[in-house]
Protein backbone atom coordinates (compact mmCIF):
# COMPACT_ATOMS: atom_id res chain seq x y z
CA UNK A 1 0.00 0.00 0.00
CA UNK A 2 1.47 3.37 -0.95
CA UNK A 3 0.40 6.99 -1.05
CA UNK A 4 1.60 9.39 -3.70
CA UNK A 5 2.05 13.05 -2.80
CA UNK A 6 2.87 15.91 -5.12
CA UNK A 7 4.24 19.24 -3.91
CA UNK A 8 4.64 22.24 -6.21
CA UNK A 9 7.40 24.78 -5.84
CA UNK A 10 4.94 27.58 -6.59
CA UNK A 11 1.16 27.62 -6.49
CA UNK A 12 0.93 30.66 -8.77
CA UNK A 13 3.07 31.50 -11.80
CA UNK A 14 2.96 33.85 -14.77
CA UNK A 15 2.29 32.47 -18.27
CA UNK A 16 5.40 31.13 -19.99
CA UNK A 17 7.19 30.37 -16.73
CA UNK A 18 8.31 27.00 -15.50
CA UNK A 19 6.40 24.98 -12.93
CA UNK A 20 8.50 22.69 -10.77
CA UNK A 21 7.67 20.25 -8.04
CA UNK A 22 8.36 16.89 -6.52
CA UNK A 23 6.59 13.58 -6.10
CA UNK A 24 7.01 11.32 -3.09
CA UNK A 25 5.66 7.81 -2.65
CA UNK A 26 5.05 6.95 1.00
CA UNK A 27 4.18 3.64 2.63
CA UNK A 28 5.42 0.09 2.37
CA UNK A 29 6.16 -0.96 -1.16
CA UNK A 30 8.90 -2.66 -3.14
CA UNK A 31 10.29 -2.61 -6.65
CA UNK A 32 10.20 0.24 -9.08
CA UNK A 33 7.27 2.47 -9.91
CA UNK A 34 6.80 4.42 -13.11
CA UNK A 35 4.85 7.63 -12.77
CA UNK A 36 4.08 10.44 -15.15
CA UNK A 37 3.62 14.10 -14.26
CA UNK A 38 1.16 15.77 -16.61
CA UNK A 39 0.64 19.47 -17.07
CA UNK A 40 -3.10 19.84 -17.63
CA UNK A 41 -5.64 22.61 -18.06
CA UNK A 42 -9.35 21.95 -17.76
CA UNK A 43 -12.56 23.90 -18.03
CA UNK A 44 -15.43 23.60 -15.58
CA UNK A 45 -18.90 25.04 -15.73
CA UNK A 46 -22.30 24.70 -17.28
CA UNK A 47 -21.09 23.40 -20.63
CA UNK A 48 -19.10 20.41 -21.73
CA UNK A 49 -15.76 20.01 -19.99
CA UNK A 50 -12.71 20.65 -22.15
CA UNK A 51 -9.30 19.41 -21.12
CA UNK A 52 -5.82 19.30 -22.60
CA UNK A 53 -2.48 17.83 -21.53
CA UNK A 54 0.24 20.32 -22.46
CA UNK A 55 3.36 18.47 -21.26
CA UNK A 56 4.44 15.17 -19.74
CA UNK A 57 7.40 14.19 -17.60
CA UNK A 58 8.21 10.56 -16.84
CA UNK A 59 9.31 9.83 -13.29
CA UNK A 60 10.84 6.70 -11.89
CA UNK A 61 10.85 6.00 -8.16
CA UNK A 62 11.78 3.02 -6.03
CA UNK A 63 11.74 2.09 -2.35
CA UNK A 64 15.25 3.42 -1.73
CA UNK A 65 14.64 6.61 -3.66
CA UNK A 66 10.93 7.27 -3.19
CA UNK A 67 10.86 10.83 -4.47
CA UNK A 68 11.54 12.50 -7.81
CA UNK A 69 11.55 16.04 -9.13
CA UNK A 70 10.00 17.43 -12.28
CA UNK A 71 9.74 20.74 -14.09
CA UNK A 72 7.71 21.74 -17.13
CA UNK A 73 7.27 24.88 -19.16
CA UNK A 74 3.79 26.33 -18.91
CA UNK A 75 2.51 27.84 -22.19
CA UNK A 76 1.36 31.43 -22.54
CA UNK A 77 -2.32 30.46 -22.78
CA UNK A 78 -4.90 29.77 -21.47
CA UNK A 79 -4.80 31.75 -18.26
CA UNK A 80 -6.48 30.63 -15.08
CA UNK A 81 -9.92 32.13 -15.27
CA UNK A 82 -12.74 32.19 -12.75
CA UNK A 83 -16.08 33.06 -14.30
CA UNK A 84 -19.59 32.13 -13.35
CA UNK A 85 -20.38 30.21 -16.53
CA UNK A 86 -16.86 28.93 -17.11
CA UNK A 87 -13.66 28.43 -15.15
CA UNK A 88 -10.27 27.40 -16.51
CA UNK A 89 -7.91 25.74 -14.11
CA UNK A 90 -4.34 24.43 -14.36
CA UNK A 91 -3.03 21.46 -12.44
CA UNK A 92 -0.31 18.85 -12.28
CA UNK A 93 -1.62 15.31 -12.43
CA UNK A 94 0.52 12.40 -11.31
CA UNK A 95 -0.53 9.32 -13.24
CA UNK A 96 0.51 5.72 -12.70
CA UNK A 97 2.18 4.80 -16.00
CA UNK A 98 0.97 1.19 -15.78
CA UNK A 99 -2.69 1.73 -14.97
CA UNK A 100 -3.06 5.27 -16.38
CA UNK A 101 -4.87 6.05 -13.13
CA UNK A 102 -4.50 9.50 -11.59
CA UNK A 103 -2.90 9.02 -8.19
CA UNK A 104 -2.26 12.62 -7.11
CA UNK A 105 -3.01 16.11 -8.27
CA UNK A 106 -2.08 19.68 -7.39
CA UNK A 107 -3.73 22.86 -8.67
CA UNK A 108 -1.89 26.04 -9.50
CA UNK A 109 -2.67 29.42 -10.96
CA UNK A 110 -1.25 30.49 -14.33
CA UNK A 111 -2.07 34.12 -15.04
CA UNK A 112 -0.40 37.53 -15.22
CA UNK A 113 0.34 38.88 -11.74
CA UNK A 114 -0.12 35.27 -10.58
CA UNK A 115 -3.80 35.95 -9.86
CA UNK A 116 -6.72 34.26 -11.61
CA UNK A 117 -8.53 36.40 -14.14
CA UNK A 118 -12.16 36.99 -13.15
CA UNK A 119 -15.17 38.66 -14.67
CA UNK A 120 -15.76 40.69 -11.51
CA UNK A 121 -14.71 44.31 -11.50
CA UNK A 122 -12.24 44.90 -8.71
CA UNK A 123 -11.96 41.21 -7.86
CA UNK B 1 -19.94 31.85 -7.50
CA UNK B 2 -17.15 30.64 -9.75
CA UNK B 3 -17.89 27.82 -12.13
CA UNK B 4 -15.33 25.45 -10.62
CA UNK B 5 -17.04 25.76 -7.21
CA UNK B 6 -20.57 25.37 -8.54
CA UNK B 7 -21.92 22.02 -7.34
CA UNK B 8 -24.05 21.77 -10.50
CA UNK B 9 -21.14 22.08 -12.98
CA UNK B 10 -21.24 19.51 -15.77
CA UNK B 11 -18.20 17.63 -14.49
CA UNK B 12 -19.99 17.03 -11.17
CA UNK B 13 -23.17 15.96 -12.98
CA UNK B 14 -21.18 13.35 -14.90
CA UNK B 15 -20.00 11.85 -11.61
CA UNK B 16 -23.56 11.25 -10.38
CA UNK B 17 -24.42 7.61 -9.83
CA UNK B 18 -26.45 5.99 -12.59
CA UNK B 19 -30.12 5.36 -11.82
CA UNK B 20 -31.76 2.57 -13.78
CA UNK B 21 -35.54 2.36 -13.49
CA UNK B 22 -36.68 -0.95 -11.97
CA UNK B 23 -33.21 -2.38 -11.55
CA UNK B 24 -29.55 -1.58 -11.40
CA UNK B 25 -26.74 -0.97 -13.86
CA UNK B 26 -25.48 -4.57 -13.66
CA UNK B 27 -28.89 -6.02 -14.50
CA UNK B 28 -29.18 -3.65 -17.43
CA UNK B 29 -25.72 -4.61 -18.63
CA UNK B 30 -26.56 -8.34 -18.46
CA UNK B 31 -29.74 -7.69 -20.43
CA UNK B 32 -27.75 -5.77 -23.05
CA UNK B 33 -25.20 -8.58 -23.38
CA UNK B 34 -27.98 -11.21 -23.55
CA UNK B 35 -29.50 -9.22 -26.43
CA UNK B 36 -26.11 -9.40 -28.23
CA UNK B 37 -25.38 -5.73 -27.65
CA UNK B 38 -28.66 -4.57 -29.12
CA UNK B 39 -30.99 -2.35 -27.13
CA UNK B 40 -32.81 0.94 -26.85
CA UNK B 41 -33.03 3.51 -24.09
CA UNK B 42 -36.37 5.27 -24.27
CA UNK B 43 -37.66 8.27 -22.36
CA UNK B 44 -38.58 11.93 -22.36
CA UNK B 45 -36.19 14.90 -22.56
CA UNK B 46 -33.83 15.28 -19.61
CA UNK B 47 -34.54 11.88 -18.10
CA UNK B 48 -30.96 10.58 -18.17
CA UNK B 49 -31.01 8.60 -21.43
CA UNK B 50 -27.75 10.02 -22.73
CA UNK B 51 -26.10 9.63 -19.33
CA UNK B 52 -27.03 5.96 -19.32
CA UNK B 53 -25.81 5.65 -22.90
CA UNK B 54 -22.43 7.14 -21.91
CA UNK B 55 -22.15 4.64 -19.06
CA UNK B 56 -22.86 1.72 -21.42
CA UNK B 57 -20.36 3.02 -23.98
CA UNK B 58 -17.72 3.32 -21.27
CA UNK B 59 -18.36 -0.24 -20.12
CA UNK B 60 -18.14 -1.48 -23.72
CA UNK B 61 -14.80 0.27 -24.17
CA UNK B 62 -13.50 -1.09 -20.87
CA UNK B 63 -14.33 -4.59 -22.08
CA UNK B 64 -12.50 -4.00 -25.36
CA UNK B 65 -15.56 -3.59 -27.59
CA UNK B 66 -15.35 -0.90 -30.24
CA UNK B 67 -18.03 1.79 -30.21
CA UNK B 68 -18.98 4.21 -32.94
CA UNK B 69 -21.10 7.02 -31.56
CA UNK B 70 -23.45 9.27 -33.44
CA UNK B 71 -25.31 12.10 -31.73
CA UNK B 72 -28.18 13.80 -33.49
CA UNK B 73 -29.77 17.00 -32.27
CA UNK B 74 -32.70 19.05 -33.48
CA UNK B 75 -30.10 21.29 -35.18
CA UNK B 76 -28.28 18.37 -36.75
CA UNK B 77 -30.64 15.67 -37.88
CA UNK B 78 -28.44 14.19 -40.59
CA UNK B 79 -25.35 12.07 -40.03
CA UNK B 80 -22.06 13.69 -41.06
CA UNK B 81 -20.69 13.05 -44.53
CA UNK B 82 -18.82 9.77 -44.83
CA UNK B 83 -20.51 8.36 -41.78
CA UNK B 84 -22.35 5.73 -43.79
CA UNK B 85 -19.15 3.77 -44.46
CA UNK B 86 -18.50 3.73 -40.73
CA UNK B 87 -21.94 2.31 -39.98
CA UNK B 88 -21.33 -0.58 -42.33
CA UNK B 89 -17.71 -1.21 -41.39
CA UNK B 90 -17.23 -4.67 -39.93
CA UNK B 91 -14.64 -3.64 -37.34
CA UNK B 92 -17.08 -1.56 -35.28
CA UNK B 93 -18.79 -3.82 -32.81
CA UNK B 94 -21.48 -1.48 -31.51
CA UNK B 95 -23.06 1.50 -33.21
CA UNK B 96 -24.49 3.93 -30.67
CA UNK B 97 -27.07 6.41 -31.95
CA UNK B 98 -28.38 9.19 -29.72
CA UNK B 99 -31.46 10.91 -31.16
CA UNK B 100 -32.53 8.00 -33.38
CA UNK B 101 -36.07 9.38 -33.72
CA UNK B 102 -34.65 12.61 -35.19
CA UNK B 103 -33.34 10.77 -38.22
CA UNK B 104 -35.39 10.68 -41.39
CA UNK B 105 -37.22 7.35 -41.94
CA UNK B 106 -34.83 6.42 -44.75
CA UNK B 107 -31.80 6.73 -42.43
CA UNK B 108 -33.52 4.71 -39.71
CA UNK B 109 -34.31 1.85 -42.09
CA UNK B 110 -30.81 1.97 -43.56
CA UNK B 111 -29.23 1.75 -40.11
CA UNK B 112 -31.41 -1.22 -39.17
CA UNK B 113 -30.50 -3.00 -42.40
CA UNK B 114 -26.77 -2.28 -41.99
CA UNK B 115 -26.71 -3.35 -38.36
CA UNK B 116 -28.81 -6.50 -38.67
CA UNK B 117 -27.47 -9.00 -36.16
CA UNK B 118 -24.78 -6.58 -35.04
CA UNK B 119 -24.40 -4.29 -32.05
CA UNK B 120 -26.77 -1.35 -31.97
CA UNK B 121 -27.49 0.93 -29.03
CA UNK B 122 -30.25 3.45 -29.63
CA UNK B 123 -31.34 6.43 -27.56
CA UNK B 124 -34.76 7.65 -28.60
CA UNK B 125 -37.93 9.31 -27.39
CA UNK B 126 -40.09 6.88 -29.36
CA UNK B 127 -40.08 4.11 -31.98
CA UNK B 128 -37.44 1.85 -30.39
CA UNK B 129 -36.26 -0.44 -33.22
CA UNK B 130 -34.55 -2.94 -30.91
CA UNK B 131 -35.46 -4.44 -27.49
CA UNK B 132 -35.99 -1.76 -24.83
CA UNK B 133 -33.19 -1.85 -22.26
CA UNK B 134 -34.54 0.92 -20.05
CA UNK B 135 -37.61 3.09 -20.14
CA UNK B 136 -36.57 6.26 -18.35
CA UNK B 137 -38.92 8.44 -16.37
CA UNK B 138 -38.49 11.33 -13.98
CA UNK B 139 -39.94 12.14 -10.57
CA UNK B 140 -39.28 14.80 -7.99
CA UNK B 141 -37.82 12.04 -5.80
CA UNK B 142 -35.26 11.35 -8.51
CA UNK B 143 -34.41 15.04 -8.75
CA UNK B 144 -34.13 15.30 -4.95
CA UNK B 145 -31.84 12.26 -4.86
CA UNK B 146 -29.52 13.69 -7.51
CA UNK B 147 -29.42 17.11 -5.85
CA UNK B 148 -28.65 15.51 -2.48
CA UNK B 149 -25.61 13.86 -4.10
CA UNK B 150 -24.38 17.23 -5.31
CA UNK B 151 -25.24 19.47 -2.36
CA UNK B 152 -24.74 18.14 1.16
CA UNK B 153 -28.06 18.60 2.93
CA UNK B 154 -29.92 18.88 -0.35
CA UNK B 155 -32.25 21.65 -1.47
CA UNK B 156 -35.68 22.40 -0.04
CA UNK B 157 -38.26 20.05 -1.51
CA UNK B 158 -40.68 22.85 -2.38
CA UNK B 159 -38.04 24.54 -4.51
CA UNK B 160 -37.38 21.27 -6.31
CA UNK B 161 -41.11 20.62 -6.81
CA UNK B 162 -41.45 24.08 -8.35
CA UNK B 163 -38.47 23.53 -10.63
CA UNK B 164 -39.70 20.11 -11.67
CA UNK B 165 -43.13 21.50 -12.56
CA UNK B 166 -41.66 24.46 -14.40
CA UNK B 167 -39.46 22.28 -16.58
CA UNK B 168 -42.16 19.65 -17.12
CA UNK B 169 -40.07 16.92 -15.50
CA UNK B 170 -36.91 17.67 -17.49
CA UNK B 171 -34.26 17.00 -14.87
CA UNK B 172 -31.40 18.29 -17.02
CA UNK B 173 -33.09 21.68 -17.24
CA UNK B 174 -33.77 21.63 -13.48
CA UNK B 175 -30.06 21.05 -12.82
CA UNK B 176 -29.08 23.83 -15.25
CA UNK B 177 -31.50 26.13 -13.46
CA UNK B 178 -29.90 25.25 -10.13
CA UNK B 179 -26.49 25.96 -11.67
CA UNK B 180 -27.69 29.45 -12.56
CA UNK B 181 -29.06 29.99 -9.04
CA UNK B 182 -25.69 29.04 -7.55
CA UNK B 183 -23.78 31.07 -10.16
CA UNK B 184 -25.67 34.18 -9.08
CA UNK B 185 -23.96 33.96 -5.69
CA UNK B 186 -21.34 36.50 -4.61
CA UNK B 187 -17.82 35.67 -5.68
CA UNK B 188 -16.03 33.27 -3.39
CA UNK B 189 -12.30 33.63 -2.85
CA UNK B 190 -10.23 31.45 -5.19
CA UNK B 191 -9.97 27.94 -3.88
CA UNK B 192 -12.82 28.33 -1.42
CA UNK B 193 -15.52 25.78 -2.07
CA UNK B 194 -19.24 26.32 -2.20
CA UNK B 195 -19.92 24.75 1.15
CA UNK B 196 -17.40 26.79 3.07
CA UNK B 197 -18.35 30.30 2.10
CA UNK B 198 -21.30 32.28 3.28
CA UNK B 199 -23.87 32.71 0.56
CA UNK B 200 -27.29 34.16 0.06
CA UNK B 201 -29.38 33.71 -3.02
CA UNK B 202 -32.82 34.60 -4.07
CA UNK B 203 -34.47 32.33 -6.56
CA UNK B 204 -36.05 35.20 -8.41
CA UNK B 205 -36.59 33.05 -11.47
CA UNK B 206 -38.79 30.75 -9.42
CA UNK B 207 -40.70 33.43 -7.57
CA UNK B 208 -41.28 35.37 -10.77
CA UNK B 209 -43.41 32.53 -11.97
CA UNK B 210 -45.89 32.98 -9.16
CA UNK B 211 -44.45 30.71 -6.54
CA UNK B 212 -43.49 33.77 -4.53
CA UNK B 213 -40.85 32.16 -2.42
CA UNK B 214 -37.46 33.38 -1.40
CA UNK B 215 -34.65 30.96 -0.97
CA UNK B 216 -31.60 31.35 1.22
CA UNK B 217 -28.56 29.21 0.89
CA UNK B 218 -26.91 28.62 4.20
CA UNK B 219 -23.21 28.18 4.84
CA UNK B 220 -23.73 24.44 4.68
CA UNK B 221 -24.96 24.81 1.14
CA UNK B 222 -28.56 23.94 2.01
CA UNK B 223 -31.30 25.92 0.39
CA UNK B 224 -34.09 26.91 2.77
CA UNK B 225 -37.26 28.57 1.62
CA UNK B 226 -39.87 30.76 3.16
CA UNK B 227 -43.22 31.28 1.50
CA UNK B 228 -44.97 34.58 1.64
Amino acid sequence: MSDVHVVLGQTAISPGEQIAGSVRVDGHWTGERELEARLVWETAGKGTTDTSTMARHTLSVNATSPSARFSMNVPMYPWTYNGTLLSIGWRIDIVDAKTCERVATADFVCAPCARPVTNQIGA
Amino acid sequence: MHAHSNPFRVEALHRLSIRVPGGNADQLWRHFVACRHRGAIVGPHGSGKSTLRRAIELRLQQEGTGVTALTLTTDRRRPPRGWWKTVRAERHDVLSVDGYDLLAPWYRLAILAARRGRGLLVVTHRWPPVPVLARMSTTTDLLAGLVAELVPGGVDRQVLDALFARHHGNIRECLFDLYDSWAAEPVAPYGVGAASCSMRARCSSISSRGINRSATITSAGTMMTSSS
